[in-house]
């Protein structure tokens, strides 16, 4: 099957003033139509410097996107001209950010936010047809009053009502990607499962494959089709949802795992992983993970030369040179 | 528990009066912490768990004094200090000090981690400058930094490591009581877990009591001995950590633990989510009757009128405020009795 966006060797770098920092190295992963692929990683992991690269949206300079390729409907994204690739973001392609209040503009009503995007992509609806559909929308997001709520501005707009009107903005032109970077982060607890509930719904009426960027494991154990999962800006493991969870093939998802409060089960010491992420800018010859890391120990293997992403079992891919030893690695701290 | 209480709290309260200019005549003060009590033992952890504006960070900065309280009392080891002037609070403060959620607002950019870190006892008299030395670096082996790098700056750390920072200089005092306000929420998951398992064993050793202040459910269940759900700033349910995460009985509490999301895939399914309608109110515009009924899946006509009261559920100090606490312990029992079978 073709994949509906095939993301290969992207590779971004920022110059900085200690030097240069690759903040997407070498990712490519594949999303197919219809699924929810879960991206996860902690801050600095390259996550949304991925898809910002993918489309080009990351501000160049001070990064520059040194290579590779992004293919949709039989073309590179990373090729097209500015006003082709205007076309195919927020008509094609469009995303959901994690803080509406950055995202929305401050002084234009929510009503001529999704105008907007309506009329970019149909120049000939007429303006009665852009305020029932824009009703139609907001409403199908669980605006209350919706027709009314066209006039007001973001600011006079609830934290969770704000992300709904993202959602709103963004499945406008009925996408067939969906990119949403940490969509509920910044909401509480109830707030985040309306959220959550109202990009269920829209996503599944729309059939509109979607990535889903989060730091959040239990985000992914709840939507995630198959997850890639990003260290130092690179894909470290990638595979189906379940046997992320339950066989993992690299070291850091294991820790990642073992990192993370249950809320159900006995209640055991946390299984965490020493030390911080390595900067970026001193990345020696070896695994990014490898001081970190449990397994690797004091194999000079892993200090010295640095794993490629290989297949460990079918669908499942592994950066780690001893990804056969990472299930009972698991087993043996706890974590499985 | 009442004898050996550290801290007790009794209908604590603190409104902040709104200005709203000349003309727009008397406002209503914002009922931020309303009618708050609880004890915390000596070596336990209480969870304040609650959304934003539901008044648990206030709570923590009104036991330590850093608010004025409007009304209630604070009774620490035995006294009582709602009333007293700075200076005779200040030996007591040494006992309970505060960790702040944000480690890179929290530390003073320009004081290298030595100075930080004394800071609390460097005016104190019955601590020698030798003693103070010595005290810095063991304290910072204590949580798990190196005393070599006691002359560097905070930004040289990582935000793991400056939270350890905030715990060092919280502990140099030898406190009883750290209020521990969101300590993990602004860290990566990984380093999230490390923090969590530093404060477990400083709990241990020093015979710590805690009271964490936190949003994630998941987090106060690791950690914590007994748990209160606040609301609209009101106590909504208390209990112990196995009562409360496993007989959850105010409808809020059940929407909460509900809306977390699984760990593991092979749970999708299993937990029936409780989708809430509507924010959480204005609180200078509070509902009548009960705090929580305009978001309620359970509300009635006496939720909409009569303000229900903290009360024993089932016994062994189960408290929730809910007119239908009843109904639900009911429904909980037989959810148990199912799992049995």
């Amino acid at each position: 099957m073709t994949p509906l966006l095939s993301v290969q060797n992207l590779t971004t770098e920022f110059t900085v003033e200690s030097g240069v920092l690759r903040a997407v190295d070498s990712v490519s992963f594949d999303l197919h139509a219809g699924e929810v692929l879960g991206v996860v990683g902690e801050s600095g992991s390259g996550k949304s410097a991925t898809v910002l690269s993918a489309l080009r949206l990351i501000p160049q300079p001070p990064a520059v996107i040194r290579g590779g390729e992004v293919w949709f409907n039989g073309r590179d994204l990373l090729q097209l001209s500015e006003r082709e690739l205007k076309r195919v973001r927020g008509r094609d392609i469009s995303m959901i950010f994690q803080d509406p209040m950055t995202s929305l503009n401050p002084v234009l009503t929510i009503g001529q936010q999704i105008a907007e995007v309506l009329e970019a992509h149909d120049r000939d609806l007429s303006g009665r047809e852009v305020v029932e559909r824009s009703v139609e929308l907001l409403d199908s997001v669980g605006v209350p009053d919706a027709r009314n709520r066209l006039k007001q501005y973001p600011h006079e707009f609830s934290g969770g009502m704000r992300q709904r009107a993202m959602i709103a903005i963004a499945m406008a032109n009925t996408p067939s990607v969906l990119i949403a970077d940490e969509p509920t982060t910044a909401l509480d607890v109830t707030i985040q499962a309306q959220v959550l509930s109202v990009l269920e719904k829209s996503r599944t009426e729309s059939g509109a494959a979607t990535i889903l960027i989060t730091h959040d494991l239990g985000l992914i154990a709840e939507m995630a089709d198959r997850v890639v999962v990003m260290y130092a800006g690179r894909v470290v493991e990638s595979g189906p949802t379940d046997e992320i969870f339950n066989s993992p093939k690299h070291p850091y998802t294991v820790g990642l795992l073992g990192s993370l409060p249950k809320l159900e089960g006995e209640i055991q010491r946390l299984v965490s992983i020493d030390g911080s992420p390595p900067d970026l800018i001193a990345l020696g010859p070896g695994c990014p993970f490898y001081v970190r890391c449990e397994l690797a120990g004091t194999r000079s293997l892993c200090s010295s030369e640095r794993p490629s992403l290989e297949v460990a079992s079918s669908n499942h891919l592994s950066a780690c040179h001893f990804h056969d030893e990472v299930e009972s690695f698991a087993q043996r701290a706890g974590v499985l | 528990m009442s004898n050996q209480a550290l801290l007790t709290v009794t209908d604590l309260e603190k409104h902040f009066e709104q200005s709203k200019g000349a003309f727009s005549g008397p406002s209503s003060p914002i009922r931020a912490v309303d009618g708050v009590s609880f004890e915390i033992g000596k070596s336990t952890t209480l969870g304040l768990v609650g959304e934003s504006g539901s008044g648990k960070t206030t709570t923590g900065r009104l036991i330590t004094r850093l608010l004025e309280p409007s009304a209630g009392s604070i009774v620490f080891d035995g006294a009582d200090i709602t009333e007293l002037s700075r200076t005779e609070l200040r030996p007591i403060r040494r006992k309970m000090q505060i960790v702040f959620q944000d480690p890179f607002a929290s530390l003073d950019p320009r004081m290298k981690v030595r100075q930080i870190v004394e800071e609390p006892v460097r005016y104190s008299t019955d601590v020698g400058s030798n003693e103070r030395r010595s005290r810095v670096m063991e304290t910072l082996e204590v949580v798990g930094l190196n005393p070599d790098h006691a002359e560097r700056y905070p930004h040289e750390f990582s935000g793991g490591q400056r939270q350890r920072i905030g715990i060092a200089r919280a502990l140099i005092v030898r406190p009883d009581l750290l209020i521990l306000d969101e300590p993990v929420s602004a860290l990566d998951v990984s380093i999230q877990a490390q923090i969590v398992n530093l404060l477990e064993d400083l709990q241990e050793e020093f015979g710590l009591s805690y009271l964490l202040i936190a949003h994630d459910l998941s987090v106060v269940r690791q950690i914590c001995d007994e748990v209160a759900v606040m609301y609209l700033g009101k106590i909504v349910e208390f209990g112990t950590r196995d009562e409360v995460y496993e007989s959850p009985t105010h409808p809020y509490t059940r929407a909460l633990l509900s809306a977390v999301p699984i760990s593991n895939p092979r749970l999708r399914g299993t937990r029936d989510r409780i989708v809430l309608k509507g924010d959480i109110p204005d609180p200078a515009n509070k509902p009548s009757g009960c705090d929580f009924h305009t978001r309620c899946y359970m509300a009635a006509d006496v939720c909409r009128s009569d303000p229900p009261e903290l009360e024993d559920s089932t016994s062994e100090g189960h408290l929730v405020s809910c007119h239908f606490a009843e109904t639900i312990v009911k429904e909980n029992n037989q959810d148990t009795k199912g799992k049995d079978k």
